[in-house]
C-alpha cells in the first residue's frame, strides 16, 4: 500500500437548519459533513482507502436545491489515502492459516491471500496451531511477513480491496 | 486429483474447472471465504477489465502470471492480450496507478504527516459529531511500523541523487519503504532496477550508506 496525497473536489449537502449567518459556523458545518462523509465512503477504487483529510482548500458558492431547500457546497480538499500498487513490497501479518495458504492482513487491508503456490518451499503443518514451515522458518499466526502484491482486486460491494501475495523470491518471508 | 500439472503451465479453461470443484471438497474454511469472490469476479468481468476477472481466479489457484492467461476462460471473453508471456513472481515489477492530482508519499513522510493529524485529533474527537475514518488507526500503526527513519526531509535528501541516474518517483518510493540494508537486497525487491545496474549500483550503495546513519532504532 502506498500513501497518497490526492486533491479532491466533492459536494456536501447542507440543510437549512445548519445554514448560519456567521460564515464560522457554516464552515465548520460543512467540514463535519464532509468528515463524515469521508468516513462513510471509506474507499474508492481510484484513491484507495481515505485515511484522513488533511486541507480544506476552498468551500465555492453553494447552489440552493429547489425541492429540499438543502445547499450543495463544492468542496475542494487534500486527502491521505492508501492505495495498493501491483509489484510493491508490503509487511502484513499472518491472521488465518488454512490448507491451501495464508490470509494477511496490514494495514487497512483485511484480506491479503497468500497462497501455497506462492510460498516456494513452505508446507503446511496441520493440528491446533497450524502453520507454513520450511527448513529454518515459520509462518503461524501473528507471524510478520514481508510480501510482494501479486495483484488486487476493488471490491465494490464491500468497498475495500483484497490482495494477492506471493513470498516467492530473495529476501521476502517472515521478519 | 493431479492439481500440479495441470495447474502449473495450462492456461486453458479446463484447469480451472478441476480446480474449483477441487477446492470445494478441500476445505471448508476455504471455499467459504473465496465464494464471494467467484461470484461477484464473475459477475464484474463484463464491466471490468479481463485482468481483474484474472485475478479473481488466481485467488484460487495462487498464482498470478497463469490466472491471467486464464482470464478469458473464466470471464468468458477471451482476447488476444490475454497472451501475456508468463514471468516469475519475483520478476514482477511495480506497477504504479497513481491518481489524478495525487503524489505519493514516502511511509516515513505519511508518518509525519498522520503524526500531526492525529495530535489535532485529540481536540476535534472531543466533539461526537466529527467522524474518523476507521482507517485511520490502522494505517497510523502502518506507517509507523513501515517508517525506519527518524526524519522524512533526510531520507528524501539521501535518495535525491538517484532521480539523476533514472530512478523513479515509484523506485525511490519503494526503496524508503523497504529500508534495504544492501544493494543485492534493493535489486532482488525492485526488480525494475535491474535493467541499469551497472549506473545505479554505485549511486545506490551510496544512499543506502546516507540512509544507515539517519535509521531509528527499533
Amino acid at each position: 500500500m502506498v500513501f497518497l496525497e490526492a486533491e479532491m473536489s466533492w459536494n456536501v449537502l447542507i440543510s437549512p437548519g445548519q445554514l448560519d449567518r456567521k460564515g464560522l459556523l457554516l464552515r465548520k458545518a460543512i467540514i463535519v459533513h464532509l468528515l463524515e462523509d469521508v468516513t462513510n465512503r471509506r474507499a474508492s477504487k481510484e484513491h484507495g482507502y481515505y485515511i484522513a483529510v488533511n486541507q480544506l482548500k476552498a468551500i465555492s458558492e453553494g447552489k440552493v436545491r429547489e425541492l429540499t431547500g438543502d445547499v450543495l457546497f463544492p468542496v475542494s480538499f487534500t486527502c491521505i489515502t492508501q492505495k495498493p500498487m501491483k509489484g510493491e513490497i508490503m509487511v502484513g501479518y499472518v491472521d488465518r492459516i488454512l490448507k491451501h495458504g495464508v490470509f494477511l492482513k496490514s494495514g487497512p487491508v483485511e484480506s491479503i491471500f497468500l497462497a501455497e503456490k506462492s510460498m516456494s518451499d513452505y508446507k503446511y503443518i496441520g493440528g491446533e496451531n497450524p502453520m507454513f514451515m520450511n527448513d529454518h522458518s515459520k509462518l503461524e499466526k501473528d507471524t510478520a511477513v514481508r510480501f510482494k502484491v501479486l495483484g488486487f482486486r476493488w471490491m465494490e460491494a464491500d468497498r475495500q480491496f483484497q490482495l494477492l501475495a506471493t513470498i516467492a523470491g530473495d529476501f521476502l518471508g517472515p521478519l | 486429483m493431479d492439481r500440479i500439472p495441470n495447474g502449473r503451465r495450462k492456461g486453458s479453461v479446463n484447469p480451472h474447472v478441476v480446480l474449483l470443484s477441487d477446492s470445494d471438497s478441500d476445505s471448508e474454511g476455504f471455499i467459504e471465504e473465496m465464494a464471494p469472490v467467484h461470484s461477484k469476479s464473475n459477475g464484474k468481468a463484463s464491466s471490468e477489465s479481463l485482468k481483474t476477472g484474472g485475478k479473481a481466479s488466481s485467488f484460487s489457484k495462487g498464482e498470478a502470471s497463469k490466472g491471467k492467461a486464464s482470464s478469458g476462460g473464466k470471464g468468458g471473453k477471451g482476447s488476444a492480450s490475454n497472451a501475456v508471456p508468463i514471468k516469475s513472481d519475483a520478476e514482477l515489477k511495480l506497477q504504479l496507478d497513481i491518481p489524478q492530482n495525487s503524489r505519493m508519499l514516502m511511509n516515513c513522510e505519511a508518518a509525519e504527516l498522520l503524526q500531526e493529524i492525529h495530535e489535532h485529533m485529540a481536540i476535534l474527537s472531543e466533539d461526537p459529531k466529527i467522524k474518523i475514518p476507521d482507517s485511520f488507526d490502522k494505517a497510523f500503526q502502518y506507517a509507523k511500523a513501515g517508517n525506519h527513519f527518524t526524519a522524512a526531509n533526510s531520507v528524501k535528501q539521501a535518495l535525491e541523487p538517484l532521480k539523476k541516474c533514472g530512478v523513479n518517483d515509484g523506485e525511490i518510493c519503494m526503496i524508503a519503504n523497504i529500508g534495504p540494508e544492501t544493494a543485492e537486497e534493493v535489486y532482488a525487491l525492485v526488480p525494475s532496477l535491474k535493467a541499469n545496474r551497472s549506473l545505479t549500483e554505485g549511486p545506490i550503495t551510496e544512499a543506502l550508506s546516507a540512509l544507515a546513519n539517519i535509521k531509528a532504532a527499533k
